[in-house]
């Protein structure tokens, strides 16, 4: 009976010091219960933030058919070189906006490739389960049919999503998005050229709202080390998308039918060569720096 | 202090850690759920920043998400069965403007809308669960599903 007791009692305190140094952790992150909570949009201060995935993106940019340049995805073999959590979650969000690229363009069967580096950088940052076999299976049963992949694409990273949601790791969120954007941003900027373009870069430019949202959004997670540091990276990203000229008339809303609107109006960034050559340096800048491995904090 | 008064407390310990726990994971999918599940015909796709979250009632909860020009758009709010009606506003992000009001369209859940330039939108969300009068905690919070559904905006004429 003793016995017992005693070992009841030592469990108790046990249990007690996972959870108080649990807590601990939760603190120095900076990620604490009350804003997981408030990430659920239960609170009145705090807003619910949805980025598209990559794959959205990019079929967003790319409506007509245009002819993808795989030769500007990250390589796979890079994969071995991203060592600490920061890289590795980062790249896992690049290497997620490369499997929806490849996926796009008919010729190529590289995505198992890039796959099986999706799931190893998964298991290295603790996202395990999401890419099973059952995955892989389909994967290979769909390799030539792409709006297929592009739904496993889309299927990946909004588990993904949900999954770091739930479990209160919002700061590693925010690496892998940085990278999923930037990544699909420099994919497709490199896709085109100015004259050629049609409306294409403005399809690009219009991706500001989605970078204001993934800024706003990453901004809550600041007192974590590496977003914080992730975040001056992409500073002069962030200026120029502040800064860009835009082209700018009334909204106005009609009701077509009941519970049927047309919204017309806003604001949209004004295309220059001037903007767009500038955009495509800070983008390829920013791209370079997140693939390369950070030197100032690891 | 006795061994099954110790056991008692170490076992309400456990059940209430496992009840935190899974009360995060309610909500997942519950906006392809459901009331939610709407408009897959007609050219619509499912949108991607559809989304759940658990909510407390009666307080305006906010949800942002990016919506491109050119698009179609229907959308679907849903909650648990006895919680409706839901009040949501959606403005506009930039300009806060208010774009539309479904307390004009007696709370009605779904909303459809043509956007021509690009914009970030957010919408408010209220449940008001009139029928609901808590009698604890758990009767405070409920899940709230908004799904999304989006199509090119189809070309007119031949």
């Amino acid at each position: 009976m003793k016995m017992k007791l005693i070992i009841v009692c030592n469990l108790l305190v046990i249990f007690l010091f996972v959870q108080c140094s649990s807590d601990k952790k939760e603190k120095a992150r900076g990620t604490s219960e009350t804003e997981e909570l408030t990430q659920n949009f239960g609170d009145n201060e705090k807003v619910l933030y949805s980025l598209p995935s990559p794959d959205e993106i990019l079929s967003e940019i790319f409506i007509d058919e245009i002819e993808l340049k795989p030769e500007y995805v990250n390589p796979a073999t890079n994969a071995l070189n991203y060592v600490d959590l920061k890289s590795q979650s980062i790249n896992l969000g690049v290497y997620i906006s490369d499997f929806a690229y490849l996926g796009a363009i008919e010729s190529n069967t590289d995505e198992l490739e890039y796959l099986r580096v999706i799931r190893d950088l998964m298991d290295k940052v603790n996202l395990y389960g999401i890419i099973n076999e059952e995955m892989i299976d389909r994967i290979n049963s769909n390799m030539m049919v792409k709006d297929s992949l592009n739904k496993i694409s889309q299927e990946l990273y909004y588990e993904m999503t949900e999954l770091l949601e739930s479990t209160d790791r919002n700061n590693i969120l925010v690496l892998i998005s940085t990278g999923a954007i930037i990544e699909a941003l420099y994919l497709a900027i490199n896709n085109i050229d100015f004259d050629h373009s049609g409306d294409v870069i403005q399809k690009i430019f219009d991706q500001k709202f989605v970078f204001d949202n993934y800024y706003e959004f990453a901004s809550q997670f600041t007192d974590d080390i590496y977003v914080k540091t992730v975040l001056n990276e992409l500073s002069p990203l962030k200026d120029m998308f502040d800064h860009f000229d835009f082209e700018e008339s009334d909204i106005e809303v009609t009701e077509e039918e009941e519970s049927f609107l047309i919204i017309e109006g806003g604001k949209q960034v004004l295309v220059t060569k001037e903007a767009y050559l500038g955009f495509r340096e800070n983008v390829t800048n920013v791209r370079t720096l997140l693939i390369n491995i950070s030197k100032t904090i690891n | 202090m006795n061994y099954n008064y110790l056991k008692k407390i170490f076992l309400i310990i456990i059940i209430s850690t496992l009840s935190i726990a899974t009360f995060g994971q309610k909500c997942k999918d519950f906006h392809k759920k459901g009331d939610c599940r709407q408009y897959t015909a007609n050219g619509f796709d499912y949108y991607g920043q559809s989304r759940s979250a658990f909510v407390e009632i009666k307080k305006m909860a906010t949800f942002k998400a990016v919506f491109y020009g050119n698009r179609d758009y229907k959308v679907v709010l849903c909650t648990d069965y006895g919680y409706y009606p839901i009040h949501y506003v959606i403005k506009n992000a930039d300009t806060k403007e208010i774009l539309y009001d479904n307390l004009e369209d007696d709370y009605t859940e779904s909303v459809g809308f043509t956007i021509e330039k690009t914009q970030n939108l957010v919408f408010e969300i209220n449940v008001l669960a009139e029928d609901i009068e808590p009698k604890d905690g758990i009767d405070l919070r409920v899940c709230v599903g908004v799904n999304i559904y989006w199509r090119k905006v189809p070309k007119l004429g031949f």
